[in-house]
């Protein structure tokens, strides 16, 4: 069946028919194959890629679960840095306090026993100058008044020197 | 050095001699037959038809797809044989040229037709391929005889008005038939819209090819024309129409498969009361 400008209804359908086949051909000897091939290669790849990321996600997990447990520990070892200072702290003051007790009671101690010496010394003093007092008046009664009064000044004078003597 | 000289100055003078002697002992038009006559053989091959395994008479273009065709699958064969199966992760030159012949069409179905391109991309393979090939076939110059005993260079298949229709015709029902597989009957009513679709890319073919084709026989009828402009007109103009009309028919038909192949979007509803509110 011709029509006008030579087109030929029977030759339309052989070069339908023609590159039917080869679209066909084509697809099932080379498009396919390659593509296949190109789709199982992307699949690879990205099953490789999800491997590493899985990968990652597993190092970077272990990775937090580690600075995890050293904060912790970090925290732990803070905490009993902060008590070991505070028993040493307390221990150093018990034995200021101690120490201060101790040192009240060497003060005390001290102090009364020099107010007893102190006592003493006054006490002996005081009977001494008794004891000079009378043996003076004793000698008195006994010599002349000048003689009796020279020899009271001579022994009231020692007995000043020997209380200033045992003061210092 | 200096024989050499002496050589290519012979050379040169027999070229001239030669060039000379073929334009004036040339007659302005072709042997038999005038420009006319030649330019409407070339678009309406009446004169110049050839046997087909002595079946029926067609015109050479018909036999040009079929070399084509054979050339392709034995070439397929081949590459399915000897290439694919030493395919590596790391391609080599051959595979990655392979790898990008397949993936330019395979990327461009599933750019232009995201929702449905399973069939589009291997249509748009096999289409690309021969237009691409079958345009550059002609480059070959594959000589046959008419029927009516003349010598004849095969031409590009789709230089012939039929090829062009069937290309044109088939593309537009691959066209509809995925409109339909994708949308069903409303598939049908997208493409009928484009009406005017097979014609407009069959005839954009033939007579992208058919102007090459002219162009060539017109520069080839006048013998002063023969000397070194048919390298320009035949071979670059060729390989330009090669590229250009494989890239433009396979993106129309992608362009119009996914156009026609999207799918529904669920009408929304439209709100009264909203409506009112916004209107307020």
């Amino acid at each position: 069946m011709n029509l006008p400008l030579n087109i030929n209804l029977q030759q339309i359908f052989l070069h339908m028919l023609n590159f039917v086949i080869l679209v066909g051909g084509l697809y099932f000897i080379l498009y396919n194959p390659i593509k296949k091939f190109m789709d199982q290669r992307t699949a690879h790849y990205a099953e490789m890629d999800k491997a590493a990321a899985d990968k990652l996600a597993a190092a970077e997990k272990l990775e937090a679960e580690h600075q995890a447990q050293l904060s912790k520990l970090d925290e732990e070892l803070r905490q009993r840095r902060a008590e070991s200072q505070k028993i040493a702290q307390d221990a150093a003051q018990q034995q200021l306090n101690r120490a201060q007790e101790q040192a009240d009671q060497i003060i005390a101690g001290a102090q009364k026993a020099a107010e007893s010496i102190r006592t003493k010394a006054v006490a002996d003093s005081q009977k001494e100058i008794k004891e000079l007092a009378m043996a003076a008046a004793a000698k008195l009664t006994l010599q002349s008044s000048k003689d009796a009064f020279d020899e009271f000044l001579n022994l009231a004078e020692e007995g000043k020197q020997n209380e200033q003597h045992e003061k210092a | 050095m200096k024989q050499n000289k002496r050589s290519l100055i012979l050379w040169l003078v027999l070229i001239v001699v030669l060039a000379v002697a073929s334009v004036l002992t040339g007659t302005p038009g072709g042997e038999s037959e005038s420009v006319k006559a030649v330019m409407r053989d070339a678009v309406l091959h009446e004169t110049g038809q050839v046997s087909l395994f002595g079946i029926m008479d067609v015109n050479p273009g018909l036999i040009s797809a079929y070399v084509v065709t054979a050339a392709l699958l034995v070439l397929a064969v081949c590459l399915r044989i000897f290439a694919v199966p030493h395919f590596t992760e790391v391609p080599g030159k051959l595979q990655m040229l392979l790898e990008l012949w397949v993936d330019t069409f395979r990327g461009m179905a599933e750019k232009n037709s995201p929702h449905n391109n399973k069939v589009l991309g291997p249509y748009l393979f096999g289409a690309g391929t021969y237009i691409f090939v079958s345009t550059l076939f002609e480059l070959l110059g594959v000589q046959v005889v008419t029927t009516a005993g003349h010598s004849l260079a095969l031409p590009a298949p789709l230089s012939d008005v039929n090829a062009a229709i069937a290309m044109g015709v088939l593309s537009y029902l691959f066209i509809m038939s995925g409109g339909v597989s994708a949308v069903g009957i409303r598939g049908v009513g997208r493409t009928l819209k484009e009406f005017s679709l097979p014609i407009s890319m069959s005839f954009r073919l033939f007579g992208a090819l058919l102007s090459g084709l002219l162009v060539t026989e017109l520069v080839y009828y006048y013998i002063t024309l023969s000397y070194v402009l048919p390298v320009i007109v035949g071979v670059m103009f060729t390989m330009l129409h090669s590229l250009i009309q494989s890239y433009v028919l396979t993106m129309l038909v992608a362009l119009y498969y996914g156009e026609v192949s999207e799918p529904v979007q669920p009408k929304v509803k439209k709100n009264k009361k909203n409506s009112d509110a916004l209107a307020a």
